[in-house]
């Protein structure tokens, strides 16, 4: 993505077209909707989040500083929106204890990666926060600068939260596979 | 190496963030310690395996919707303004004649003429600058060489001694709000001697060659000396400061 370009169709926008404001739109839709669809893990869901964060996005537009990159905006946008629709629901199955000092055997893991719908599933089981960082990294491919500016926190929270997550992520695919 | 460092260093391998120093050293002690490696590999695994998680196509009907939302009436620039903005934006919108103007720019300039021309009468010797909130008043030359100051916010009085071959300055000043004096001499033919604060509630003194500065807040007295090292007769030149700015100034030729 062109930084630059981003930000001229932002001021374009802002000028009352309208037509910038769509090739924005359709530059970044598919990436919103799959971290909302990561996060979420509901493909209705991550639509009525992807709608939302746009419009939301052009009618705030005018807040948007043009010092930071445009998508670190929408996506933290769409991160904040994914996740108060993930709190507002019962928790479905919490990481308990007893799985995370689970000795399964862990030399199956490798053959177990190769499934992806497997991998699917253990990421809608991670955390919401934890499942954030890894969308935000690995499918959205931010580095960890431009994850702490989208979740508002450290570089050094996001080194920590990926590690932990990828920790939990082994322990789910293991807990499921079994 | 410690677990922290192990893991941060396992987590920046794999996203490719290592510097060369720090991979060489993850890499060595992965030779010395398998469990460390197999750790290593995976992560490298799971990262590799959510990067092939398939990006899925967004519904059609999304792109419709949303820009059905962002209808013209909702713009980002236009919103309904509120009766107050109503209000405000016919007041900003009203344009008065270019007469207006004009009239208004030469009422400023007699007011500044006026202005000016009294302070040059009130002043005297001393030049007042500036005024800051307080009252101003003619600040009197002396002839025993003392003035006095009462301009913005500070008052007070400056006097001089002469003896021996030195000159020394006592100050009495008060500024409830804080003043910056310099005391500008010329360094070839005087000399600083010594600061001595009689009492004062907060009093600050720089000195650099040919400059003598003091910050001072509420009441406070001190003397400054200085020796002649070459002509009997020199000037000292006097600058108040109230809040930064320069609000007034004496020239003295001493003895």
């Amino acid at each position: 993505m062109n930084d630059r370009e981003d930000a001229t169709l932002v001021a374009d926008c802002l000028n009352g077209n309208r037509q910038s404001f769509e090739t924005l739109l359709d530059r970044y839709q598919k990436l919103v909707f799959n971290l909302a669809l990561r996060i979420v893990n509901d493909r209705d869901e991550a639509a009525d989040v992807t709608q939302t964060v746009f419009i939301k996005a052009y009618e705030n537009l005018h807040r948007f500083n043009p010092r930071y990159k445009f998508y670190s905006w929408i996506y933290r946008i769409a991160t904040n929106e994914s996740l108060n629709i993930v709190k507002a629901r019962k928790p479905v199955e919490a990481l308990s204890d007893e799985l995370e000092s689970s000795d399964l055997a862990p030399d199956a893991l490798l053959g177990i990666l190769e499934d992806s719908r497997l991998m699917e599933e253990a990421l809608g089981r991670l955390t919401p926060e934890n499942r954030a960082v890894v969308v935000l990294c690995h499918v959205n491919g931010l580095s960890y600068r431009e994850i702490g500016d989208v979740l508002e926190i450290s570089e050094k929270k996001v080194k920590s939260r990926l590690f932990s997550a990828r920790k939990q992520l082994k322990t789910l695919l293991l807990k499921l596979r079994s | 190496m410690n677990d922290e460092k192990l893991f941060r260093l396992i987590q920046q391998e794999v996203d490719g963030t290592n510097t060369d120093r720090e991979s060489i050293t993850l890499h060595e002690y992965c030779s010395l310690h398998p469990e460390a490696r197999k750790l290593l590999d995976e992560h490298r695994a799971l990262a590799r395996a959510l990067e092939k998680i398939p990006a899925v196509n967004p519904p059609a009907r999304i792109r419709a919707e949303i820009i059905r939302g962002i209808h013209p009436g909702r713009s980002p620039l236009v919103r309904r303004p509120a009766v107050f903005s109503r209000v405000f934006s016919s007041v900003a919108a009203f344009r008065p004649p270019y007469i207006a103007y004009a009239a208004a720019a030469v009422v400023i300039i007699v007011a500044l003429v006026t202005f000016q021309s009294k302070y040059r009468d009130l002043v005297g010797n001393g030049r007042v600058i500036g005024t800051i909130g307080g009252a101003t008043t003619a600040p009197p030359l002396n002839p025993d060489q003392s003035f006095d100051v009462s301009v913005a916010g500070i008052s007070g009085t400056v006097q001089f001694e002469h003896d021996q071959g030195k000159t020394l300055v006592d100050l009495s000043l008060h500024s409830a709000t804080g003043c910056e004096v310099t005391i500008d001499y010329d360094p070839n033919a005087i000399q600083f001697d010594s600061f001595i604060p009689s009492n004062g509630d907060e009093t600050s003194l720089k000195t650099l060659p040919g400059q003598v500065t003091l910050t001072h807040r509420g009441d406070a007295s001190y003397r400054i000396a200085f020796t002649a090292t070459a002509t009997p007769r020199f000037p000292l030149a006097f600058q108040f400061f109230s809040a930064g700015n320069l609000v007034f100034e004496q020239s003295e030729h001493l003895p």
